[in-house]
């Protein structure tokens, strides 16, 4: 059976991760409720889940071009926060009701500065401080930073955040993990549940609507994979995808279209998010959130002293999945993740793990030369 | 002596000092009699220097690499490593130093994640560098913020980095020897503060570069010799002396027929000597401030070890060049501009935006949004300060001469 | 066993056929802006220099390169990279480094001793040191690319060029001509800016004996000195054609891919 027709979520995620914004939100705020947009994925949704407001990872999804964002950035800035940029300058995030920064990379960050001064109104914008190392000093440090955001939303929204509140949100988000893993482990087989594209869906969808109404789907998704495996596909080669972003389709298509099977991912939007979960034990919940990000999943690239555990968690995943060959992506002018496969090409070749590492934009305006060189490395390493 | 026989005798002896921090001083550093740090960025000089250890620092061996001859060719050398072609040159350069092996393992490696990506990437490059496995590792976290808790969680690292030292090295840090470094850096500081006041004056008595030069000595070479340290306060003396001296005399500099005075706000290009030296022959135009001869006065409060670790945390977090641009939101920029055109009497702010400094890139509307609303002539260039194949300083200099004319400047 | 490989590159069109052992060339085509016409062109002259009559003939048909994913009569597409290094190996087992030199590309292969590739590297997204790259010096000086080739480096004072736009490259060059520098420093000078540029993304891959240069920019005797300079390394002549090596390549596979298909099932496979 097509996997098309095999469940009415894969196609509901498919529309919500390819669209800004979706049924789920505009039905969300039809009843009052706030939206808050964030950059990047060590920033804890819970935190405004507990506050009652719908979380929403900022993406470029759509954007027709960077015109608008380059009379702020240049050329020598990297293309997924110029493309989200845009998306905002052209109105496509005015649906948000507040704008969360982390200290990410220097880019990204000072889209907080540019969005604050620019013609787009989003009444509440915060910088939200995040370390660099992961270390006990440094969760304590970000356990501040996000008392200081409660705080701070507190006092903007006249909400209130209480500890009940938040456990409540932290058992929802490891609940969303829990389940994402599930659907992970389904490609595990050699006929993996879903291909690496429909897992890029099913990953942006889970960060662009409520949770809630998520995990729902996701149940129901599993049970129709359950219910309905897909059909014996043959393919050339099991990749993973390693790097920054992955909220779009664009390597997993590719490959896909060139025979091969993306199993798994190591990617910001993708699998680095449903790793692990939040101590629901720990009296404080903020702490718990604090230490997950800066302790248990250090995985932005920019935390140092960590990159052991990321290639360890990236290796051993790929050894897990019986993964083909890596494939390592960054964007032009990411300076972060340039550094960060390059150091990984070694330890993946000593681990017998063939890669390519790809550089790409965003929204690549041709796909041809990514295409060839997926293509010989798909010819390279094929079962 | 005259004036500019003084100058020039400044001037020799840091050139002579600064061979200290290329590659093959960092290798010199290595076979002294001391233990020997490599830092991925600022040494924050007060603690080596107090503990009488030596702190090479990769990125400006990495930047004074990609001057002089042979320069392209180990810039691309490091271009084909395979990291972004588009990071910043000193930063591929260091990681090209890596790559070919060409540097004496250290006691002891520090890094942090500032003041930008390239620099924290190039640290994270240190940390897993597989010859080095076996050297004690210690990174610092610098965080965002300007507040009083960002600079005592920074000192509460430095404390654990002294630890470090003390244990990696041997070497102790006495309160009493780290006061009297504290001190000497205070003179220092409140030296380069008194030239940079002089140098207000119109016409500017000496080239203003000379706080970059001194802060350097000061900063970075006293970092990898402690004994240097001394010798940098007496430079900045001298500097002082002669300065005041030309400023009773209402004197400028030495052949420039003083017409403009700019704001070249980035690093000082490595081939700035094909450009600054023409723009002043040409149009009398006096660079005042780079990143690196603009400082502000950040005192070490010497009362009890956590106050010095904490306002030595905030000197590098707020007084550091680079650190002060690149670390924080962007009104630290714009603010900076606009004092230092108004104080240094500035006609015009050149706005390098290196291709490197991602950060610049990203606020460089802000920028010019600031000057535009201070009435401040602002000129965007998008050069590279390392690879002057990217624009050369013949083409920087048309550009230049260019804005100047559409300014009304000449 | 009759064999074809097509090679659609984005400036010419290539195309061999395998009969049993007997390797025969097409002609160069020059690239039309359908390539399914260009596939077909390429691939008749190739018939009619096998004297077979049509495709209809064959038992298998492989295409790559550009173009490849519009060859209407290929059995399946093979990536260039994967094509140009079996072309190459397959007529000289030594070869261990291979830089194609294309129209729009340039890529860097480095091959095991048994042929397997260990590494590629494509240029990333620029003109600057591929064949388009002589195409828009050769119209500013109006010479054409064979005048650029006739010139082989005969000039001991080359101009220096910037090897990193060649929109900026061109803008050098009108300066030259105007500052009247002889034409063979500045042909040397573009010659030199491109082996410097191609060298550099072959140490990417690493170079190492016996290095091949493929695809057209090879017939620039001027370029292959410099790239000879440059990388401090012999370069070797391929016994054919070196602009065929991807077309050879492809048929290569594809004899391979028949001759599997043909035990498997015994069945000859007749053409889509």
């Amino acid at each position: 059976m097509d996997a098309n027709n095999r469940s009415r979520v894969l196609e509901k995620f498919k529309s919500y991760s390819a669209s800004i914004p979706n049924p789920s939100i505009d039905q969300f705020k039809s009843k009052g409720g706030k939206v808050m947009g964030y950059f990047c994925s060590f920033i804890p949704e819970e935190l405004f889940i507990a506050a009652g407001f719908l979380p929403f990872r900022i993406r470029g999804t759509g954007s027709l071009g960077t015109e608008r964002a380059d009379e702020y950035f240049t050329s020598s800035n990297c293309s997924f926060p110029r493309h989200c940029f845009n998306q905002a300058l052209s109105g496509k995030y005015d649906f948000l009701d507040g704008l969360i920064v982390g200290t990410s990379c220097d880019t990204t960050r000072y889209i907080y500065d540019n969005w604050k001064k620019s013609q787009v109104k989003t009444p509440f914008a915060y910088l939200l401080g995040f370390p660099h190392v992961s270390g006990e000093v440094m969760a304590g440090y970000y356990r501040k930073e996000l008392a200081k955001l409660k705080t701070a939303l507190e006092e903007n929204f006249g909400a209130a955040i209480t500890d009940d509140a938040l456990r409540a949100s932290v058992r929802l988000c490891n609940e969303t993990r829990s389940l994402q893993q599930k659907i992970y482990d389904m490609r595990k087989s050699d006929n993996p549940a879903v291909t690496g594209s429909e897992m890029v869906s099913i990953m942006v969808a889970g960060i662009s609507m409520p949770k809630e109404e998520y995990n729902r789907d996701i149940k129901e998704l599993m049970s129709d994979l359950e219910t309905t495996p897909s059909a014996d596909k043959a393919y050339s080669a099991r990749l993973m995808i390693v790097g920054s972003c992955g909220d779009d389709t664009v390597l997993s298509r590719i490959a896909e279209d060139q025979g091969a099977m993306v199993v798994t991912d190591h990617t910001c939007f993708g699998g680095k998010l449903k790793y692990g979960a939040v101590d629901e034990t720990v009296s404080d919940p903020l702490e718990a959130l604090a230490h997950y990000h800066v302790l248990t999943r250090p995985f932005c690239a920019k935390v140092g002293g960590a990159y052991p555990l990321r290639a360890k968690v990236i290796i051993e995943t790929a050894k897990e999945f019986n993964v083909d060959g890596i494939l390592g992506q960054r964007l032009g002018c990411c300076d972060t993740w340039g550094g960060e496969l390059y150091i990984l090409k070694d330890d993946l070749r000593d681990a017998g793990i063939p890669s390519l590492m790809i550089e790409r934009e965003y929204i690549p305006d041709t796909e041809g030369q990514l295409a060839t060189r997926i293509q010989a490395f798909i010819e390279t390493v094929r079962r | 002596m005259t004036d500019q026989e003084i100058l020039d005798q400044l001037n020799a002896e840091a050139n002579e000092a600064f061979k200290a921090l290329t590659i093959y001083g960092v290798n010199e550093n290595a076979r002294k009699d001391r233990p020997f740090i490599i830092v991925s960025d600022d040494a924050l000089p007060e603690i080596p220097v107090a503990m009488d250890v030596s702190c090479s620092i990769m990125t400006v061996a990495g930047a004074m690499g990609t001057a002089g001859p042979g320069a392209a060719e180990r810039i691309d050398k490091a271009a084909e490593m395979g990291v972004e072609n588009r990071l910043c040159s000193s930063v591929k350069m260091g990681a090209y130093f890596l790559k070919a092996n060409i540097l004496p393992a250290p006691d002891m490696v520090i890094t942090t994640n500032s003041p930008c990506d390239a620099v924290d990437m190039l640290g994270q490059m240190m940390d897993n560098y597989r010859p080095w496995a076996k050297v004690p590792r210690f990174r610092l976290d610098a965080p965002h913020g300007q507040t009083e808790e960002d600079f005592e969680y920074f000192g509460g690292q430095l404390k654990e980095m002294v630890h470090a030292i003390e244990t990696a090295t041997g070497k102790k840090l006495t309160m009493e020897r780290f006061r009297e470094v504290a001190e000497e850096s205070n003179r220092q500081a409140s030296l380069i503060m008194d030239f940079q006041e002089l140098t207000r004056a119109v016409p500017c008595p000496v080239d203003p570069d000379m706080a970059r030069v001194g802060w350097e000595l000061a900063r970075w070479v006293a970092a990898t010799d402690p004994s240097v340290f001394p010798r940098a306060t007496e430079w900045l003396e001298r500097l002082v002396e002669v300065t005041e001296r030309k400023v009773r005399e209402k004197k400028g500099m030495d052949g420039v027929d003083e017409k403009i005075r700019f704001l070249w706000y980035d690093v000082s290009p490595s081939w700035g000597s094909k450009l600054f030296p023409r723009l002043r022959k040409e149009f009398g135009a006096v660079c005042m401030k780079t990143y690196y001869s603009f400082h502000g006065y950040f005192p070490i409060d010497t009362t009890s070890l956590d106050n010095m670790l904490k306002s030595v945390a905030k000197k590098y977090l707020m007084g550091t060049p680079m650190t002060r641009q690149a670390m924080h939101t962007s009104d630290v920029f714009c603010e900076d501009i606009v004092h230092i055109c108004r104080d240094y009497k500035c006609d015009a702010m050149i706005m390098p935006c290196h291709v490197g400094h991602r950060d610049t890139n990203a606020y460089h509307k802000m920028a010019k949004d600031a000057c535009r609303e201070n009435d401040i002539p602002f000129f965007f260039l998008g050069c590279d300060v390392w690879d002057e194949r990217f624009m050369t300083a013949d083409t920087v200099f048309d550009r230049i001469k260019t804005f100047f004319e559409t300014t009304g400047l000449v | 066993m009759i064999i074809g490989g097509c090679d659609l590159g984005s400036t010419t069109g290539k195309a061999v056929v395998i009969i049993d052992d007997r390797i025969v060339l097409g002609n160069i085509i020059a690239s039309t802006p359908k390539p399914a016409v260009t596939a077909q062109m390429a691939m008749d002259a190739a018939i009619r220099n096998a004297g077979l009559s049509s495709v209809k003939d064959f038992d298998y048909i492989v295409s790559t390169g550009y173009g490849r994913l519009r060859v209407e009569f290929a059995n399946e597409n093979i990536s260039e990279i994967s094509c140009h290094a079996r072309g190459a190996f397959q007529i000289m087992p030594s070869v261990r480094t291979i830089i194609d030199i294309g129209g729009q590309d340039c890529k860097a292969i480095s091959l095991s001793a048994k042929g397997a590739i260990l590494g590629f590297e494509m240029n990333e997204r620029c003109a600057a040191g591929t064949g388009r790259f002589f195409q828009v010096m050769a119209k500013v000086l109006d010479c054409g690319l064979d005048g650029i080739g006739a010139m082989a480096n005969i000039s001991t004072t080359p101009a220096s060029i910037s090897p990193q736009c060649t929109v900026f490259a061109e803008s050098e060059i009108i300066t030259l001509v105007n500052n009247d520098i002889p034409l063979p420093d500045i042909i040397t000078g573009i010659n030199r800016s491109v082996a410097g540029r191609v060298s550099s993304l072959a140490r990417r891959v690493g170079v190492a004996d016996d290095l091949v240069i493929t695809g057209g920019c090879n017939k620039n005797e001027g370029l292959v000195n410099a790239l000879k300079l440059a990388l401090g390394i012999e370069i070797k002549k391929l016994p054919l054609d070196p602009q065929f090596m991807g077309a050879l390549g492809a048929a290569v596979f594809a004899k391979e891919k028949a001759v599997k298909a043909a035990h498997s099932k015994g069945d000859d496979h007749g053409c889509k």
